[in-house]
């Protein structure tokens, strides 16, 4: 009996190896991620009370030396006063209150209600915390004359604890990531590549073309496999190189063969999945300092006509300047030169931008090396953008801008996580040669990965391998889409997500850690959510509803704005916001590329404009945050995207129409 | 097996590494943690150590001119043994008073970034030094009159730090033995039937071996799979047929090439 | 003879050198208005521990100006190297007024330094602290600024309203110190009650005059009493705070001393000794360094300390606050 080779899925083999894989690795991490926790919370707690007691102390200190040179208890002036300054001073202190020997209270100063701190948060009923009151006596010589109480916030302590439940569960997400990535890279690697290049070889072998020959791995029946496939290209062409040329050609033209003239040419076999390590840590690398960058520019110095907040703006103006900049010629050199050598020669640029950003003093060099930085930042991306779509060849698009929108979105969140973790320990100069060092890794490993065919520049392709269509069409559903959806969205992020959301959430005196943390929200919805939408849909009319509503949704999220103000009204509207661009972003790419006809040139004009207005977006802000009002600004950025969706839908109707008369 | 070893080896080293990875970064936060408590503590020290000038400040006094500072500064000295030295520094950052006899006339650069950075705001900050923790003094017309600097050792954070990394390694290394058992169980599990498939595969491999083996020795091309309980997959075809085609190629060749001679 | 004569002009010789060996380097006069205090032993034993060679020539003026001339004539008769003048009246009677640079009658070619003047720009003796703009004259200032005072007062005393002060016509530095009080009230929103204290047949002011001035101003609604600028007042501090306790009214005084053994309740002051010491280097820079008087700039005293007298706040039942005893040196 037959079995027909299929029965051996190989996307099936390799998307249970990954899952499982995962949640092994995802099993470990939460487990050692809960111990973490749970040993923090120990090590922590006590230092918290050893703060509190101090302050209890202090106070005693300072009333016991009244008593000392002879001030009764009940006779200290002012001493209602300067409880009520500790209140002020120490935010963790609910009451503080002396009293006399008997119990009677002579002063007390008391901070928020008694009745809305009694509330416990969920952490209180998890982890057992110790006294949330200290009492100390007072002395006057050898007697006690009365006591110093002192009450602290029973969410104090949680909130603390919350704290670092956040931050371990930041790195948790960084130590998923990577093992994500990891895992993708070892499913591919152990069965999938090796049967993938062993049937591409049989497949021209059996239509009697020798002309390539394929790794053959460590050992195993596939390795022997490959090497007898293999030896028989090497052996028909040291035969056929033995043959005057006319016997040759008139052997091939009987036989229908096609022999290597000279010695068969290494296989090399793309995959999307090739490039998912080498960007992820690229991309991790160049974002290590986006949680710290504008604190790093603002106290660099700077020329006296430069005030604090351009500081702090200006390496991410020239940044996205500089990545509008080199946007149009991005996409010609990845095809002159080949996505492989454009990612590789991208790297020391990199590695250099990286390092003398943490070498830098002033503003003006930072800001110069982070344009630097920019520029090769857009083409190792474009390169590996160029890469993913040819190895997902033109029926697959979506698969292979899904994966790689997932994989740069996955690098950020990670790379500005470690880049806060090192750069709280060591300094900032430490995060960015940390980036450059990534950057470095990712630049070698590129070197083993991205071997494929996908990376060669177009001419080096065949006509058998150009499976994309000459045609491109940029007609009126193109530009609305670039226009309308691209723009709108780039612009929304930069301004809503990059500046503002920041903005307002400091003037509601979140701690920068939890600035960052609200904004990871928005990229991780595009990491998980953003492949699942692209897995559910296929045809490019599937992709145009989704890019619609994924609109409409950021609409919702910009315009909730208007009805609900406060900390967790911003946390929805970064969140929904996440939502409904990661229903646009990967169908946005994949109906640009089918309205181009498949051919990545059409992206060039998209990325123009994504990064134009970005930075025009950003500018303009800017400037008009001065005197209009941040939720006039979000106001605008909503009607702005919703009339770009309906400039789109009636575009598509518009062609549909006419293609309908036609 | 092979194959499943192969994978099982590749779960260990993958766990291995994101473990290592996270010990990492959470003995690295830790540290920020353990930075972040003990300036909190620090802050406390220094509110209540510059309370006293604030009240002189407050009613006009320039800190400098404050004739018991030292005595001041040594009271809150005393709260903890440990204190390296308390700096009092007027508004342009120069020392007027501290605790310790070799006293530096103007505080550290770091110093001075950290207390531009904070904005008036109290703040701390780990140095190479050791720890920083500083408060800035108003005076009564708003200004700010100079401010109270401690000076605390960072060797125990250092200790604390490498003992919360190995209290997390030890965790670690037990969640990657249970993860490595648990994993080895699962895999074997969830992947049975492609293992079964793939060693099908290396079965059909095995038997085209022995087929051309024998074939080339004058056999014919004959199906040795006996075990039922593999299966001929299209892979065995594919190689029988190359098998064939190069077979019959290189005949051709060496025809033309006895030709040509 | 010839022998007898040549051994007593040896003796004579010996004698010569040996006295001429045993006689100081420096002769600095010393004149003070009540005696040689604290600020004067502190200004001498500088130059001793500074082992600067000086004699000092102690002149006293007892409260009486018209000596201060018989002074400057010795001084000159001496030769004396430096001479220094102790408060505003024997300063002002050694040197003058700035107009007086070329009045011989005044000092203005012996170095001078003066200490304990309370406002040497405003009672006309020198041009500003910075510069003296008086060749021979350079001195230390030892007050905080007025506002200081006002500032521990509302500290002490946060529902303080009105402040009471005595003010003696004959002392310019007690005069010019109500008039600063007096634009000060405005500005800090308080009301001054000032009285002058009358003079006497001999044109001096009449000490039994200060009781019932204190009562005056306790019926005038008073809360506070400041001393100012005044040695009569300081003189007879305690007929003040005496008047003050039993009236119910705190005294802060300029003068650390009345507090310390006067029943004032809190002064915020230098100390004295320490005042006389920075004359003391004034004084070692003109006669060791060799700087001209003109070109030394009047020293500002540095430390400043604020001390109660815990025995009169406990008599008045009125304890400083929480916040002045964090700071405050403690009396009795």
């Amino acid at each position: 009996m037959k079995v027909h080779d299929s029965n051996f899925s190989r996307k099936s083999f390799r998307v249970r190896l990954s899952a499982i894989l995962f949640v092994v690795i995802a099993a470990s991490v939460l487990t050692i991620g809960t111990a973490t926790i749970i040993i923090f919370d120990r090590a922590v707690e006590p230092e918290l009370s050893k703060r509190t007691r101090l302050i209890a102390s202090i106070a005693r200190e300072d009333i016991q030396r009244a008593l000392d040179i002879g001030i009764n208890l009940n006779e200290i002036v002012g001493l209602e006063r300067y409880l009520v300054g500790i209140l002020h001073k120490f935010n963790e202190v609910e009451r503080i209150a002396v009293s006399n020997v008997s119990g009677k209270v002579l002063s007390a100063a008391v901070g928020q209600l008694p009745s809305a701190s009694k509330e416990k948060s969920y952490l209180g009923e998890v982890f057992t915390f110790s006294q949330a009151s200290f009492k100390l006596p007072i002395l006057d010589g050898n007697k006690t004359v009365g006591d110093i109480t002192i009450e602290i916030s029973p969410l104090f302590v949680p909130s603390r604890i919350q704290s670092v439940l956040m931050d371990v569960t930041v790195i948790a997400m960084i130590a998923i990531l990577i093992a994500l990535e990891s895992v993708l890279a070892v499913a591919i690697a152990s069965v999938d590549k090796p049967l993938t290049r062993i049937h591409v070889l049989l497949e021209e072998q059996r239509n009697n073309r020798f002309l390539h020959t394929i790794r053959h791995g460590n050992g195993g029946a596939l390795s022997r496999v490959a090497a007898r496939l293999n030896d028989r290209a090497f052996d028909l062409a040291s035969r056929s190189r033995g043959l005057s040329g006319n016997t040759r050609s008139r052997m091939n033209n009987k036989l229908g063969t096609v022999i290597a003239e000279h010695v068969p040419v290494r296989l090399r076999l793309s995959d999307v999945a090739d490039i998912r390590l080498t960007l992820f840590l690229f991309s991790a690398a160049t974002e290590i300092s986006t949680s710290f960058l504008p604190i790093y520019a603002r106290d660099a110095a700077r020329p006296i006509w430069l005030n604090s907040e351009f500081a702090a703006a200006a390496p991410i103006l020239m940044y996205l300047f500089a990545l509008a900049a080199l946007s149009p010629f991005g996409g010609k050199l990845s095809r002159r030169f080949g996505a492989r050598n454009l990612f590789i020669v991208s790297v020391p640029p990199t590695v250099l931008a990286l390092s003398m950003m943490g070498w830098s003093n002033s503003v003006l060099e930072i800001t110069f090396w982070r344009g630097v930085l920019a520029l090769s930042y857009a083409t190792a991306t474009i390169a590996c953008q160029e890469f993913a779509v040819r190895a997902s060849g033109v029926n697959s698009n979506s698969a292979g801008i899904s994966a790689y929108i997932a994989v740069i979105f996955a690098g950020v969140l990670c790379g500005s996580a470690m880049g806060g973790v090192i750069s709280g320990r060591f300094g900032f100069e430490a995060a960015f040669f940390t980036g450059a060092f990534l950057a470095t890794v990712a630049g070698l490993t590129s070197c083993f990965s991205m071997r494929g065919r996908a990376g060669d520049p177009v001419s080096a392709w065949t006509s058998a391998d150009n499976t994309v269509h000459e045609t491109a069409s940029f007609g009126m559903s193109y530009w609305t889409l670039v226009t309308g959806v691209a723009a709108p969205m780039s612009a929304t992020v930069a301004i809503f997500i990059w500046y503002l959301t920041p903005l307002m959430l400091s003037e509601l005196a979140l701690s920068p850690a939890d600035i960052a943390r609200v904004v990871m929200l928005y990229y991780l919805c595009t990491v998980v959510l953003g492949p699942l939408f692209s897995h559910f849909t296929k045809t490019p009319k599937q992709m145009a509803v989704l890019v619609i509503c994924g609109a409409l949704i950021s609409v919702l999220a910009l315009y909730s704005l208007n009805f609900w103000q406060g900390v967790w009204a911003i946390v929805f509207s970064v969140t929904v916001l996440g939502f409904g661009h990661a229903a646009i972003r990967i169908p946005l790419y994949v109906l640009a590329l089918n309205a181009g006809g498949g051919q990545t040139s059409c992206l060039t004009p998209m990325r123009l404009v994504e990064r134009c207005g970005a930075a025009v977006g950003l500018a303009i802000s800017a400037l008009l945050l001065n005197n209009l009002d941040v939720e006039f600004i979000v106001q605008a950025l909503a009607v702005a995207v919703l009339f770009g969706i309906v400039l789109f839908v009636a575009a598509n109707a518009y062609e549909k129409m006419k293609r309908g008369m036609m | 097996m092979t194959l499943l070893r192969r994978i099982w080896a590749a779960v260990i080293f993958v766990n291995l590494m994101v473990l290592s990875i996270f010990v990492g970064f959470s003995a690295l936060q830790f540290g920020n943690i353990n930075s972040g408590l003990v300036g909190d503590r620090l802050v406390v020290l220094a509110e209540r150590t510059a309370a006293p000038f604030e009240a002189a400040a407050k009613i006009g006094l320039p800190l400098s001119t404050v004739r018991n500072a030292k005595a001041l500064l040594e009271r809150a000295r005393q709260f903890d043994e440990e204190i390296i030295n308390i700096l009092v520094f007027d508004a342009v950052g120069n020392v007027v008073q501290s605790t310790s006899l070799e006293t530096p006339t103007k505080i550290s650069i770091e110093a001075i970034a950290a207390r531009n950075a904070s904005q008036g705001e109290p703040w701390h900050r780990e140095t190479a030094d050791g720890f920083l923790s500083s408060i800035d003094i108003v005076s009564s017309n708003g200004e700010t009159a100079g401010g109270i600097m401690i000076v605390y050792p960072g060797g125990g954070s250092l200790t604390r730090v490498l003992a919360m990394t190995t209290k997390l390694s030890f965790v670690a290394i037990v969640t990657l033995v249970l993860s490595t058992v648990v994993g080895y169980f699962m895999l074997s599990f969830a992947i049975r039937p492609q293992l079964i498939q793939f060693e099908n595969i290396e079965a059909n491999i095995s038997s085209f071996e022995k087929a051309a083996w024998r074939h080339a020795a004058g056999d014919v091309w004959d199906d040795p799979l006996h075990e039922k309980r593999h299966v001929k997959s299209e892979l065995y075809e594919l190689l029988k047929q190359t098998e064939d085609n190069y077979t019959s190629i290189g005949k051709s060749l060496a025809a033309d090439k006895d030709y040509e001679k | 003879m010839k022998p007898i004569a040549l051994a007593l002009y040896a003796y004579i010789f010996v004698c010569c050198v040996i006295n001429e060996a045993a006689a100081s380097q420096y002769k600095v006069m010393i004149i003070t208005w009540r005696g040689c205090e604290n600020a004067c032993r502190g200004f001498q034993e500088y130059l001793v521990n500074r082992s600067v060679d000086a004699e000092f020539i102690m002149r006293d003026a007892n409260r009486k100006k018209d000596l201060i001339s018989g002074f400057l004539d010795e001084a000159r008769a001496f030769k004396v190297d430096l001479i220094l003048t102790w408060g505003t009246s024997v300063t002002s009677g050694t040197v003058g007024m700035i107009g007086d640079m070329n009045n011989p009658v005044f000092n203005n070619e012996i170095p001078t330094v003066f200490t304990i003047v309370a406002d040497p720009v405003g009672s006309g003796i020198v041009k500003s602290l910075n510069s003296t703009g008086r060749p021979n004259v350079t001195g230390t200032y030892n007050r905080v600024p007025e506002k200081v005072n006002i500032e521990t007062i509302l500290a002490y005393m946060p529902e303080f309203k009105r402040l009471g002060m005595i003010y003696n016509l004959n002392e310019k530095n007690s005069v010019l110190k109500r008039n600063e009080i007096e634009k000060l009230a405005h500005s800090m929103k308080f009301e001054l009650i000032s009285k002058q204290l009358p003079l006497n047949a001999d044109g001096e002011p009449d000490v039994k005059s200060i009781g019932p001035a204190i009562t005056e101003m306790k019926a005038a609604g008073v809360d506070f009493i400041y001393l100012g600028s005044s040695s009569f007042l300081r003189d007879h501090a305690e007929l003040l705070t005496k008047a003050s306790i039993e009236n119910g009214l705190p005294v802060l005084s300029p003068y650390e001393d009345n507090v310390r053994s006067s029943d004032a309740l809190i002064s915020v002051a230098a100390r004295y000794y320490d005042v006389g010491q920075l004359a003391g280097r004034q004084a070692e820079k003109i006669l060791v360094e060799g700087v001209k008087a003109g070109d030394i700039p009047v020293a500002l005293m540095t430390n400043f300390a604020v001390v109660i007298n815990l025995a009169v706040a406990k008599k008045m039942q009125r304890f400083p606050p929480l916040s002045l005893l964090q700071i405050a040196e403690i009396v009795n």
